[in-house]
């Protein structure tokens, strides 16, 4: 964690060393403001051309291959319920490892590292449908609210959509 | 009897005159104082009897104060003569009184006439004196010839009421029409001065058109002739049209055969490729010790894929010159079916230029028809409008003139009115 | 996954190059000259855009054989030691096919490599359902 979180990539943004608040790395998708544990973020990335897997589900637009390695690509739209992000030369995407998993998470933009303090998060509306299926609390900061995704159980619900084996198609 | 003419003088006796000799007037002295006394007596007698003529109808004469008896007989027959002038002259006073009062009566009956105008009833007069009576008739004849004259005018006043007013009601009846008319005929006359400038507008837009379809006549003459030369040229290229059909056809018979042979080498190949192929795949999977092979396996590959590469080739040229050939099919389809159509314009625009041409020449007459008939129009509103005028004058005058009746029938009427007024005045029933 | 030096069959189906391994193919043919219950027109993969060429390999079917029609056959290629990399760990778990076993570099271009097998069975299978 503690390796995770120097190798955090936003620069000139040291860590906070404990204390009531904790670092989130905070990035803009779906319209909102959604923020995850900072120590989750290895890289931001700009994507590039992307391999487009047959049979694979909607929030998983494909891989990528980045600095010699393949990563898969993850779309939180599709896995919530919402449209596709849209993919350009220019898409930012933040490079997370939760666990065993290596994802590279599709964004609108990357705001960065944000203190949000402890006693300021709430908990996230009683809605289980949607993204509220994924929030561990909703934060707020002098920009505004800001939703606190469980990167780890959403990657999680993520690999247990697999689609059915022998589906015809690409 | 004489007339007194002078004022009331001693009795002037006029003693009557005797032819007496001059020489006489000796004789006379002394017959004269015999004379003398009746001589005297006389001049009494005639101053009594002068006297008695001059209107002193009391004189009377003593008889026996004259000696001489004649005399005395004469003043006795004087006095029965004044006596008997003096009851003439009473009666007469009387008589006259009479006829005065009766006259008096007959003027103050007529006065009452004139002012009360009561002309009915008799005349009652209380005369009975006969000498009157002829007054008296002639009074009632005044009266009776004066009510007839005024039943007379009263009727006709009344008729005269009655026809001014007809005549006034006659004439302003009349004035309104004639004003209803001068009216009427003004627009009349307005319509007409617009008829005219319509008239002269239609003349001369005829003319216009008549213009402009002498140059659209001239415009389709040349049409006809560009036409004629268009239709030439479409059989000409009808005429090559087909001359190219016949080119196409061999060509494209031609391609044909190339084609069909091609497809025999292009299966050929495919076949070589697909021996080397699955040579090569043997190659592979021998891995190491197939090597040799897989590189002849690749180069029979390259061989056939080259020989692929030219069939290809000659099957796009093949593509290519029969959509070259179609197209010029198409092409000459297109210019046969062009010329075809063409002609077909052709000969309707000839048929349109024809019926144009003659389409214009009517166009032209009735132009010319037109301008003829507007102007013939014209001279026919312009008598119009001056009979109109004409008319407008004499509504005019006539209108003036009914003025002038209403106004003379008025002033009747207000004369009847009064004359009616006046006669009013007398009763006549 | 690969031996050093690996041949890999190139192939073209739809609008996409996809590798084999040549292990797998028995030979290649055209759809022509095979029968209806050899061949497998529509895959994960997707279907031929009306190519004639099939990769026949072993199958579990009473053939013995099955054939994948492809568009094209494009050839042989050499793959080095580490030249295909393992689908990520992710991709492969949400993946409606096991039939997908790496991606190698073609002439720059991210190739996948498809055990043709595993993609035919899988299809045969499911078209059984």
């Amino acid at each position: 964690m503690a390796e995770a979180r120097n190798r955090a990539a936003p620069a000139g943004e040291p860590p906070a060393s404990g204390g009531p608040e904790a670092w989130y790395f905070c990035l803009r998708l779906l319209g909102g403001r959604y923020a995850f544990e900072a120590s989750l973020v290895t890289e931001v990335i700009r994507l590039g051309p992307l391999t487009r897997l047959p049979a694979a589900p909607a929030f998983l637009p494909g891989v990528f291959t980045h600095r010699g390695e393949v990563l898969a690509v993850l779309d939180v739209g599709p896995l919530v319920g919402r449209g596709a992000t849209p993919i350009r030369p220019s898409t930012r995407a933040a490079l997370v490892h939760c666990g065993e998993w290596k994802v590279a998470v599709v964004t609108d933009g990357v705001e960065g590292l944000v203190a949000l303090p402890a006693r300021s998060i709430e908990a996230p509306p009683a809605e289980s449908a949607g993204m509220a299926e994924f929030l561990s609390g909703v934060g707020r900061d002098r920009q505004g609210t800001v939703a606190i995704l469980d990167l780890p159980r959403m990657v999680e619900a993520a690999r247990s959509r697999a689609v059915p084996a022998g589906s015809a198609g690409p | 009897m004489p007339t007194p003419k002078k004022p009331a003088q001693p009795a002037r006796r006029r003693a009557p005159r005797a032819a007496a000799p001059p020489l006489a007037a000796r004789d006379r002295a002394g017959r004269d104082r015999a004379d003398g006394a009746r001589a005297a007596e006389a001049a009494r007698m005639a101053a009594a009897v002068r006297a008695l003529s001059e209107g002193q109808h009391e004189v009377r004469l003593d008889p026996a104060s004259f000696t001489d008896p004649g005399l005395a007989r004469i003043a006795e027959a004087v006095n029965l003569a004044s006596d008997h002038i003096r009851g003439e002259v009473a009666d007469f006073r009387s008589r006259v009184q009479a006829v005065t009062d009766g006259v008096e009566q007959s003027i103050a009956a007529m006065v009452r006439l004139v002012v009360q105008g009561d002309l009915s009833g008799e005349l009652r007069l209380e005369i009975t004196d006969a000498a009157l009576s002829p007054l008296v008739a002639g009074v009632a004849q005044v009266m009776e010839t004066l009510k007839r004259f005024v039943k007379e005018i009263r009727e006709a006043a009344l008729r005269l009421s009655t026809s001014s007013a007809e005549v006034l009601a006659a004439a302003t009846q009349n004035e309104s029409s004639t004003a209803a008319q001068a009216s009427a005929i003004h627009e009349t006359t307005a319509t007409m001065e617009e008829l005219k400038g319509a008239s002269h507008q239609i003349a001369e837009n005829a003319q216009m058109v008549a213009g402009v379809a002498d140059q659209t006549l001239g415009g389709a003459r040349q049409g006809e002739g560009s036409i004629k030369l268009f239709m030439e040229s479409m059989e000409k290229v009808r005429h090559n049209a087909v001359g190219v059909d016949d080119a196409i056809g061999k060509l494209s018979r031609r391609v044909e055969r190339i084609g069909t042979v091609v497809e025999v080498i292009d299966e050929i190949a495919d076949r070589s490729d697909l021996l080397a192929l699955n040579a090569a795949l043997e190659g592979a999977k021998a891995g190491e010790a197939g090597r040799g092979f897989s590189i002849v396996a690749a180069e029979m590959r390259r061989l056939a894929e080259n020989v692929l590469e030219s069939t290809k080739e000659i099957k796009n040229l093949i593509t290519e010159i029969r959509e070259s050939t179609h197209a010029a099919k198409e092409a000459s389809d297109g210019n046969k079916r062009m010329a075809a159509e063409g002609e077909k314009i052709g000969a309707a625009a000839m048929s349109s230029v024809t019926g144009i041409l003659s389409g214009i020449q009517s166009t032209s007459d009735a132009a010319r028809i037109i301008h003829l008939a507007t102007q013939q129009q014209r001279s026919a509103t312009e008598q119009v409008v001056q009979s109109m005028t004409e008319i407008e004058e004499v509504t005019r005058s006539a209108q003036a003139g009914s003025r002038q009746a209403t106004g003379a029938a008025s002033e009747l009427a207000t004369l009847a009115d009064r004359l009616t007024l006046l006669v009013q005045r007398f009763k006549v029933d | 996954m690969t031996a050093p030096d690996t041949e890999v069959l190139l192939f073209e189906l739809g609008a996409r190059i996809f590798a084999a391994g040549v292990a797998d193919v028995l030979r290649i043919g055209t759809a022509a000259d095979l029968g209806p219950e050899e061949l497998v027109l529509a895959t994960s993969l997707g279907a031929a855009g009306g190519g004639e060429r099939a990769i026949v390999v072993r199958d579990g079917s009473p053939a013995g054989e099955a054939a994948l029609v492809v568009d094209r056959v494009l050839g042989f290629h050499a793959v080095g030691e580490g030249g295909v990399q393992p689908l990520p760990a992710l991709a492969a778990a949400v993946l409606g096919t096991r039939a997908i076993t790496g991606l190698l570099q073609v002439d720059d271009a991210t190739t996948l490599l498809i055990d043709l097998p595993t993609l035919i069975r899988e299809r045969r299978a499911a078209a059984a359902s």
